[in-house]
């Protein structure tokens, strides 16, 4: 049994910041707070590592209630990793690292002790770095010193403080790598709070969603991160998406859309995909057009050109994905916003017809539609001839078509003199 | 350890040294003497003034810049910690001027109060010391919590305060004027065997208590949280210390008035020879300060001779210098 809360109400002073906060943390459990900022992450961990007491409700570790126990027996069961660690007082990294053999100490350290730090130095990697002086590492390494000096404790329960909010991606990844494996070689109980929704999904297996000082939601990554719950949190329209290569959960932040509705010059929407909408891009861009894209997948070679044209208004999807139902009502969003849509000859297969889906709408709502056509649709339709039939029914309806990009954007530029003058 | 030996050396350099010259010869002959057994069998060949001077004077003296010297250095290292602040310094809650004012009270009044054969002007200093320290504590203390940022800021209101009402007295003082600025510049002149008897079993106390809980004071300087979830107490603890590093610090101003410098930079020199490790630097300081003390002590009374100099003179003169060498050759950080 690792840590127990049942029904805690705590905060600063006399006004509670939680309330009705009540979980288990099981032995080798690894639990994430998670939050916008004043969500009471901080104060929670404040709680459970008794540097504040808890108005009312209680919390046990070990089966043991918090007050009942000394500083000593806490630290004994209990390390605490904070956000970060500085010192200006010269100690070496072992110093550092066999204070946290002090609980445990009664006289003077012995072998043991010794043998210990050092084992919990080279978990850590630090070992090496023994006799240089804390004042003279990096933050990376200083973080994994002091988690060397909670390994020291060899405690029962971790508490962690946005271990890795200071640190590079690489530190990042490092130490959240090391806390993993360690917990699961010890079987230890971690809790941590958390920042990066994404790293929290990747490396712990239970989230708690803070919100306003009261659990909003608990459980598997899975069922915590929904962007119905984030949305709520943190107000933010995310996609969630499970990730290409670790098949965990993966929040992508979608661009607030009322932006795109705001500006004055002509907006066209390109509908694209696979590399196809690249030079279709580079040149809309060139004539001044405000372009929206969608939906496309990240890490497709169009998303990736759009960024680098600084193109903010776009439906994302998440990497080799189908074009989920969210995306699409993004890219509806999208297309109402704009004054008309582009399509180049993006591939199309089962999983992107919903954007030809999105081009019927445009014309559903009266926007012109453009079609860059250098050969026969056929070439390209993975769905059976579905594709053909949908682009065929489509010039009827006044869709047009071109031969070559040039001729395309020309048109778009017409269309835009157009628009201004009627609105001169 | 190497420091032990010098204390030692020192002790004996000083002895010797003075207006009146004593030789080693005498001065061990006259220790023995006073040893059961032993002593029957030295003749006694020295003056009688010699024997006076050693042991009414030098001695008693010696003894007594010992333990203030080391009670400074201890309480300087204990506050540094407790603040975290490598400029604390034994007077930085309003020690100082809490003893200052009262001995300015006591010489100004010429109130006659002895206790355990302490001038008056000891015993008010004494108060006036920890009454002040009280007085910052309490103001510091809310909730269950001692706030050390507020403890700085409420000893420097209360000391400024009682620095006015010091001042105030100067100006009216007349002819006893000079008798308070010699007794704010520090000075261990006519110390005898009462003064010894009267502050040594509470600096060696307070140092002893200051000493076992050293392995704590380096968790403190690892700050209030850290060293809580490291296994400290900590407002227990930082309790305990600053009433024991105040306590000796009163003691040892109310026999030998504002003797500046030691209980600062100290510490800061030890900290650059052995490092922040307290279980190191608490006994290394207390015995480099008792060194420094007994060393200046012993210049400030033989360099104009036979005039005296006060010793807050010398410990600020060479101590100021050499801290400067340390830092420009110093191998590990400052703080």
């Amino acid at each position: 049994m690792g840590l127990s809360v049942n029904g805690v109400r705590a905060g600063y002073s006399e006004k509670a910041i939680l309330e009705h906060i009540t979980f288990d943390a099981n032995q080798g459990q690894m639990m994430a707070l998670l939050g916008p900022n004043g969500s009471g992450k901080t104060t929670l961990l404040k709680t459970l590592s008794k540097a504040l007491s808890p108005h009312a409700g209680s919390v046990l570790l070990d089966g043991a209630p918090l007050e009942s126990l000394g500083a000593r027996d806490v630290a004994k069961k209990m390390a605490v990793i904070p956000q970060s660690f500085e010192t200006s007082f010269a100690f070496t990294v072992e110093e550092i690292v066999m204070m946290g053999r002090s609980p445990h100490i009664e006289k003077r350290e012995t072998e043991e002790d010794f043998a210990i730090v050092r084992r919990a130095m080279e978990a850590t990697n630090v070992w090496h770095l023994r006799d240089t002086l804390i004042t003279n590492i990096s933050g990376g390494e200083r973080q994994r010193a002091i988690i060397a000096r909670a390994l020291a404790q060899e405690p029962k329960v971790l508490l962690l403080d946005e271990p890795t909010s200071n640190l590079d991606i690489t530190h990042q990844i490092e130490v959240l790598s090391t806390i993993h494996d360690l917990a699961r070689s010890r079987n230890l109980t971690v809790i941590a709070a958390f920042h990066d929704l994404n790293l929290a999904a990747k490396y712990f297996d239970t989230l708690i969603l803070l919100h306003g000082g009261t659990i909003r939601a608990m459980g598997t990554p899975r069922e915590v991160l929904r962007a119905d719950l984030i949305k709520e949190v943190y107000g933010v329209d995310v996609l969630v998406q499970r990730h290409p290569l670790s098949d965990t959960a993966f929040v992508v932040p979608l661009t607030d859309l009322r932006r795109c509705n705001g500006t004055a010059s002509y907006k066209v929407h390109v509908i694209g995909g696979g590399g196809s909408a690249t030079t279709l891009l580079h040149m809309l861009s060139r004539s001044d057009f405000n372009i929206s894209l969608g939906a496309i997948n990240l890490l497709d070679s169009d998303h990736e050109t759009a960024q680098a044209l600084g193109i903010t208004c776009m439906a994302v999807e998440s990497p080799f994905s189908p074009v989920s139902d969210e995306a699409y009502r993004e890219t509806l969003a999208l297309i109402d916003a704009a004054d008309a849509v582009v399509l180049s000859d993006f591939n199309i297969g089962s999983g992107n017809i919903a954007n030809l889906r999105a081009a019927q709408y445009a014309l559903d709502r009266g926007k012109p539609v453009l079609c860059y056509e250098p050969e026969e649709p056929a070439g390209r339709d993975f769905t059976g001839g579905e594709a053909s039939a949908m682009l065929e029914a489509m010039k009827t309806r006044g869709a047009r078509t071109f031969l070559s990009l040039s001729e395309l954007v020309h048109a778009c530029g017409l269309m835009r003199e157009e628009q201004k003058k009627k609105s001169d | 350890m190497g420091l032990v030996v010098a204390l030692g050396a020192i002790v004996v350099v000083s002895a010797r040294t003075g207006t009146a010259s004593i030789s080693f010869v005498d001065i061990t002959k006259m220790v023995l003497h006073r040893v059961p057994v032993i002593g029957d069998g030295i003749i006694v060949d020295w003056t009688d003034g010699s024997e006076i001077i050693f042991f009414r004077i030098r001695l008693p003296r010696i003894i007594l810049a010992l333990l203030i010297g080391a009670a400074l250095s201890v309480a300087g290292v204990t506050y540094q910690a407790l603040f975290k602040n490598p400029m604390a310094d034994p007077y930085i809650i309003g020690v100082s001027s809490g003893a200052a004012f009262g001995a300015n009270l006591a010489i100004l009044t010429g109130v006659t109060v002895t206790v355990a054969g302490l001038s008056s002007v000891s015993v008010f200093a004494f108060f006036g010391a920890l009454g002040v320290t009280y007085l910052v504590y309490s103001i510091a203390h809310i909730g269950h919590r001692v706030h050390i940022e507020t403890l700085l800021l409420a000893g420097i209101a209360v000391g400024a305060f009682l620095s006015a009402m010091s001042s105030f007295m100067m100006y009216v003082a007349g002819d006893k004027l000079h008798q308070m600025v010699y007794w704010t510049m520090g000075g261990l002149w006519s110390s005898t065997w009462d003064d010894v008897a009267a502050v040594a079993l509470v600096i060696a106390l307070g140092i002893a208590v200051i000493l076992r809980r050293s392995r704590n004071l380096n968790l403190l300087l690892m700050g209030d949280e850290t060293a809580q979830h490291l296994g400290v107490e900590v407002e227990r603890e930082k309790k305990l210390l600053l009433a024991f590093s105040s306590l000796i610090t009163a003691f040892a101003v109310s026999v030998s008035g504002l003797i500046g410098f030691v209980g600062l930079v100290i510490p800061h020199i030890m900290r650059l020879v052995v490092g922040p490790d307290h279980r190191i630097l608490v006994p290394s300081s207390a015995l480099f300060g008792a060194i420094f003390l007994i060393g200046a002590d012993t210049v400030a009374r033989t360099i104009f001779s036979p005039t005296e100099l006060p010793v807050g003179i010398i410990t600020a003169f060479f101590g100021g210098p050499f801290f400067a060498y340390l830092l420009i050759k110093r191998k590990r950080t400052v703080c």
